[in-house]
């Protein structure tokens, strides 16, 4: 489908792999894996004959390009680079930013189209010319998801990766007193309330089809069970509804199976059931606490928390409930390591870590236990990890700014970005796929 | 290729969506931007990612799921929220940090509510295990059910015969939200509630 990128294959000699698809070879960068060479990339402000200025467009692709960490988004004014206000880069342009070592340029136009109207995006490569253009149309409402859209189109164009620009991140907020479930964009914007149970809602969990969340929910009797939302038609049912606690609800990566844990046993133990809540396994049997469940990407194993050892610690375990084994130690992590994010690459589990001064932080293990780093430091509780689809971002709650909010960082450390504001709190969120 | 978007789409009356319905009955004529409008409704996600192309085709962008919301009793709410004030009338127990052992003075006062209960023997009562903020929200939800069924296990050694149910919000219901210790040990409780409806 996609032609060979020749030239970025120059440029990231360094870092690209081969693979082969369907008889050709193709250059792919390798984005799955430690830190890349960026390809760097010149954004113009779109052209615009509507009344949404031309900047915007051009100000979120800019901000979707660096959050891929794929892209340096070239400051054109540094290179002297001056498109004509509302148009497209002329041919002197587009020359000295080729020049300047810019290898990928894009630009676009905003036109109208009776009540709705027309986005258009052209991909640029400074060696070839055009690679190609893409049409949206829809209401003026939906700009930010175009762009979106053509964003992770340049991201598929040159990695083969879906982008992680139409995620959504569904989480927790407090208003009035009651804990909520919202959505939102995965850059904070276009917040959405889902439930108005005046009550208390916990813990969102995404089908892999982002058809449906899962979420605990106390607003029937005093125990709190599992119910699912159809975020389609608005349909909502309860899944796991025991005697006793039902928390912790993780959908597995094939959509066919949910894990989560429940007290109804008198403790809290591991369970799956099917996506139908008909068929119920249980995976552990332990007089001590096993709760927060989570899949690997194969689906083949799940991490967990449990206390057996008499501290909280990260266990792993096959996804039949066979072969568990510690994967965090009270002597090497410390005593209270909880909440395991297994990555979608399946290369690290984020984790909720609690530090000598007893504040909540979040560590990277990798799943053979070689490798450790602590993501967050401060003096603020952050925990909650998510992961976003393409292994290079967690979302999680911090009291950074005083209040619970919802922050991004990347697995290196590096991006902080709050995502959240209004409410008493925003907590727990759950990223879901592209 | 078309004929499979075509059936999806009418698959779609099912759920019965109403923009899916005149999808379906326009099937021959619909444009490509219908049926990917379909596809996204279908599926949650959106319509798959196409490539650049010299000579594109227009693709309709809608916002994504949800556009629902889930719906809500106002019965069901005021009654909760009756109930959950007259729980919030009872007395509490409290623990040790990261513990769930009962100390002496709670013990005491269970001794005190137990002698309560049994004057009223009929009345239910609900056992809401609490936290302070220093732990997990999941973890906090099992040690909060842990001092809960230790107090329970202790009423019920007292010899009460009252109905006593367990039930844990973790760190969810604090009583005082400060971030120091005068705090954190009001809210690491057992908080006993009456439950409405007197009787077993």
């Amino acid at each position: 489908m996609r032609r060979p990128v020749s030239l970025l294959a120059l440029l990231l000699a360094g870092s690209a792999v081969f693979a082969v698809t369907t008889g050709a070879v193709e250059v792919f960068i390798d984005a799955t894996r430690g830190a890349i060479q960026k390809i760097p990339i010149a954004v113009y402000s779109f052209k615009s004959a509507i009344s949404v200025p031309g900047q915007f467009p051009a100000d979120v692709l800019k901000a979707d390009l660096r959050r891929s960490l794929l892209f340096d988004v070239a400051d054109l004014e540094r290179f002297g680079i001056r498109a004509e206000v509302n148009s497209q880069p002329g041919p002197e342009a587009l020359q000295k930013a080729g020049e300047a070592g810019l290898a990928v340029q894009v630009w676009g136009a905003l036109l109208p189209r009776g009540s709705e109207i027309v986005m258009e995006g052209t991909l640029f490569e400074s060696s070839r010319g055009e690679v190609g253009r893409k049409r949206y149309v829809g209401s003026t409402d939906v700009v930010r998801y175009m762009v979106h859209r053509l964003a992770d189109e340049i991201v598929f164009h040159y990695t083969g990766e879906q982008g992680i620009a139409r995620s959504q991140i569904a989480f927790v907020s407090e208003r009035d007193g009651a804990k909520e479930i919202f959505v939102m964009d995965y850059d904070g914007y276009n917040r959405r309330r889902l439930t108005f149970d005046a009550s208390l809602n916990l813990a969102p969990a995404w089908s892999p089809d982002r058809r449906r969340l899962a979420f605990v929910s106390y607003r029937k009797g005093n125990d709190p069970r599992i119910e699912e939302l159809d975020l389609i038609t608005g349909a909502r049912r309860p899944l796991v509804a025991f005697p006793g606690l039902n928390i912790t609800p993780e959908w597995s990566p094939s959509g066919e199976e949910l894990a989560f844990a429940t007290s109804k046993d008198g403790n809290s133990e591991i369970y799956k059931v099917d996506k139908y809540g008909k068929r119920f396994e249980r995976l552990t049997d332990h007089g001590a606490a096993d709760l927060a469940p989570t899949w690997s990407p194969t689906g083949r194993e799940l991490a967990f928390t449990s206390d057996r050892g008499g501290t909280p610690q990260i266990y792993l375990m096959s996804a039949d409930g066979t072969n568990v084994r510690p994967l965090t130690y009270r002597d090497q992590q410390g005593s209270y390591n909880t909440a395991a994010a297994w990555s979608p690459k399946g290369d690290w589990i984020a984790y909720v870590c609690r530090d000598e001064r007893r504040i909540l932080k979040l560590c990277l293990i990798s799943p053979d236990g070689q490798q450790w780093r602590q993501l967050t430091t401060g003096s603020s509780n952050d925990e909650s990890p998510a992961w976003s689809a393409d292994g290079r971002h967690v979302a999680f709650s911090s009291t950074r700014n005083g209040r619970r909010d919802i922050y991004m960082i990347n697995t290196d450390g590096t991006g902080l970005e709050r995502l959240t504001t209004g409410g008493t709190s925003n907590e727990d969120p759950a990223w879901s796929a592209p | 290729m078309r004929s499979i978007t075509a059936w999806s789409g009418c698959s779609a009356l099912v759920l019965g969506l109403i923009f899916a319905l005149s999808a379906c009955s326009t099937k021959e004529t619909s444009s490509r931007t219908t049926e990917q409008t379909i596809d996204q409704t279908e599926k949650g996600t959106a319509p798959p990612l196409q490539g650049f192309s010299k000579t594109p085709s227009e693709e309709a962008v809608k916002p994504p799921p949800p556009t629902v919301t889930a719906k809500a009793d106002q019965a069901e709410i005021a009654m909760r929220q009756a109930r959950e004030a007259l729980k919030r009338a009872l007395g509490n127990v409290y623990f040790e940090f990261d513990r769930w052992a009962l100390s002496t003075e709670g013990k005491k006062n269970l001794a005190e509510s137990a002698a309560a209960l049994k004057q009223n023997p009929a009345v239910k009562i609900l056992i809401e295990g609490h936290c302070d903020e220093r732990g997990t929200t999941e973890y906090n939800l099992v040690l909060g059910e842990k001092r809960a069924q230790e107090t329970r296990r202790y009423l019920l050694s007292l010899g009460i015969s009252n109905s006593v149910g367990v039930t844990s919000y973790g760190k969810e219901r604090p009583v005082c939200t400060e971030h120091d210790e005068s705090c954190y040990w009001k809210n690491r409780r057992a908080h006993l509630a009456v439950e409405e409806g007197k009787g077993k």
